[in-house]
């Protein structure tokens, strides 16, 4: 179990974070400059926070109150940076052995070669780093942390350097892997599917502050605010006003959207969050009937993208334009035309409701109440 | 007309024994200091670089003088260790390795802070991290991958060891079997009308010159691990 509540200010940027994160992977997800990487370098000592607790295991890696700051090479952590950082002078099985000093040398070989094997490069023990691809390369870097049996594996946005192919192939090899690490896991990105592949719990981390936390499927369908919406692509977030009257209703531009929204009072300012996988195009020749609970619209579509999986479709509705995704095979069945009218339908409990915040507006509740 | 054997080579002994503890000196201390400032930033960082390459910039005679005020038998400093400490330091061989050292720091340290510049600090964090202490960092991943800049200043340092001339005139003096180093015995011998001991103690200067930059060469040729 690791544990942090920490603090860090750089010039005009701070950096504030509490989070509790068990046997599993949480990933740290938000824009470049969010503090991502600056809080995993403090959990592993390479810098120090200016105020707050860092705890493994019962462990007290840091505590600015008693005057606490464990170095680096005693915190037992492991870290795999974006740019591999292997020692380029020295053989692959010696970057994995590197932490292993301290173990006789038959037990050290034995640990190598079982690291090498969990990332299948053992018979690349011999060769040096840059005889080996981008790939290859980090997954040295993962096998080299995990032989120290790390108590936190912390990855700082390892995959972003690969080409998009290996990319994929190693967050599923992560993805294997990742249930049998036993330790908790710090994966940074600021890559939506990565993110939403390997979380069992997505951080959204925003200019320093937690805006979110949660499962990932949590985060994506219900964002907590304007800022994670957009971050999460929900792309249609529409500014408004709540109704209660005869149903809940948000009055919007393009028109009075119905949704499910008991939490906040009449008159409040909202965004109306609508993914666009939620919205359906309604053929003309269907009956509406099954849909009458929904919101109904008009509109005419300007742009489609195939991108052979899904079908993006922009459709304008008084003036706004609406991002809508479909499935390939659905789209076939529409038949859509650029420029062609069409209805649109968007059930109420696909409406995510969330107060407006005026922007930018972090919601730094959660780091206060989680002091006391 | 000298022969070979009419030569007197005391001052090529005294020359490379000069140059080897300056050399041994200027590399104990240049290295940790090019270290310290290729991984550290602090105010006055740029003026403190700046005041370690000024023997490059000054001329030898001016660095005398300033090392004759230092430590000359009339400065604070001169009277203590002479008096107190009981060392004789100005017009002995010991003066000509200060002022060969003074000379050869900045070449050491401006290699080897280049060198260690070229080090990425993420592979010290990553050793960090697998529980290195900072002494074994700086053995098994920073020197290693430092060493051919560090080597390059070093026997840069070691050839501007052996040719001080001004400054080890000044402070050490020329004195023949006792501070009378390889340049100074040439410009003696020019002087006292002995061509060819003159001739012969240039050629292996000038040898030694031709050595050093070819091996300069080869270990600028390319970072091959």
């Amino acid at each position: 179990m690791l544990t942090l509540d920490i603090a860090r200010r750089i010039d005009a940027f701070g950096l504030r974070l509490g989070l509790e994160v068990g046997d599993e992977v949480v990933v740290l997800f938000g824009p470049s400059g969010a503090g991502k990487s600056l809080t995993l370098q403090t959990i592993a000592g390479l810098t120090a926070p200016d105020d707050g607790v860092i705890e493994l295991n019962g462990r007290t890696l840091f505590d600015r109150a008693r005057r606490v700051n464990l170095p680096s090479r005693l915190r037992r952590v492991g870290y795999v940076f974006q740019s591999y950082a292997l020692f380029p002078h020295l053989s692959v099985a010696d970057n994995v052995g590197y932490g292993l000093r301290r173990l006789a040398k038959a037990e050290r070989e034995r640990r190598v070669a079982e690291a090498l094997e969990t990332v299948q490069l053992l018979s690349f023990a011999t060769r040096k780093p840059g005889q080996l691809s981008g790939g290859q390369q980090q997954r040295v870097a993962l096998a080299r942390a995990l032989a120290t049996e790390p108590q936190v594996l912390l990855l700082d946005e390892p995959f972003a350097a690969l080409d998009a192919p290996i990319r994929a192939e190693l967050r599923w090899e992560f993805l294997a892997l990742r249930r049998r690490l036993g330790v908790p896991a710090i994966f940074v990105t600021h890559d939506l599917e990565e993110a939403a592949l390997l979380a069992d719990r997505l951080a959204v981390l925003i200019d320093g502050e937690l805006h979110q936390i949660g499962p990932p499927r949590e985060v994506l369908t219900r964002p907590r605010d304007r800022q994670v919406a957009e971050l999460v692509q929900a792309r249609n977030i529409l500014r408004g006003t709540l109704l209660h009257d005869d149903g809940t209703w948000v009055r919007t531009a393009i028109g009075m959207l119905r949704v499910d929204c008991s939490r906040l009072a009449n008159g409040s300012s909202v965004d109306a969050i609508v993914r666009p996988d939620t919205i359906r195009i309604v053929r003309e020749d269907r009956s509406t009937d099954r849909l009458r609970d929904d919101t109904m619209l008009e509109g005419v579509t300007s742009e489609i993208v195939d991108y052979g999986v899904r079908t993006i479709v922009h459709v304008d509705v008084r003036g706004v334009t609406l991002e809508i995704s479909l499935s390939s095979t659905s789209t076939r069945r529409i038949e859509l035309q650029p420029g062609q009218p069409v209805r649109l339908s968007i059930p109420p409990a696909d409406v995510h409701v969330v107060a407006a915040t005026s922007l930018p507006g972090p919601l730094s509740q959660s780091w206060e109440s989680g002091r006391n | 007309m000298d022969s070979l054997t009419e030569i007197d080579w005391f001052p090529v002994y005294l020359s490379l024994q000069v140059a080897t503890l300056a050399t041994l000196v200027a590399v104990s201390a240049g290295i940790p200091l090019a270290w310290f400032l290729a991984r550290h930033q602090f105010p006055g960082k740029r003026l403190l670089e700046a005041l370690i390459l000024l023997p490059i910039i000054l001329p030898p005679t001016v660095l005398g003088y300033y090392l004759l005020r230092a430590i000359g038998r009339q400065s604070a400093l001169g009277g203590f260790i002479e008096g107190t400490l009981g060392v004789e330091i100005i017009f002995t061989w010991k003066a000509a390795v200060l002022a060969s050292t003074i000379v050869a720091i900045p070449l050491v340290m401006r290699a080897a802070q280049s060198a260690f510049e070229t080090v990425d600090p993420t592979l010290e964090a990553a050793a960090r991290t697998l529980g290195r202490s900072e002494l074994s960092i700086f053995l098994t991943i920073t020197a290693p991958l430092a060493w051919r800049g560090i080597l390059a200043g070093t026997v840069l340092g070691f050839a501007r060891a052996m040719g001080e001339f001004g400054a080890t005139l000044m402070v050490a003096g020329n004195i023949p079997g006792r501070t009378q180093t390889l340049p100074i015995a040439i410009y003696d011998a020019v002087q006292a009308g002995r061509p060819d001991t003159a001739n012969t103690l240039v050629l292996l200067l000038s040898l030694l010159a031709v050595a050093v930059l070819v091996l300069l060469g080869r270990l600028s040729w390319g970072n091959r691990w």
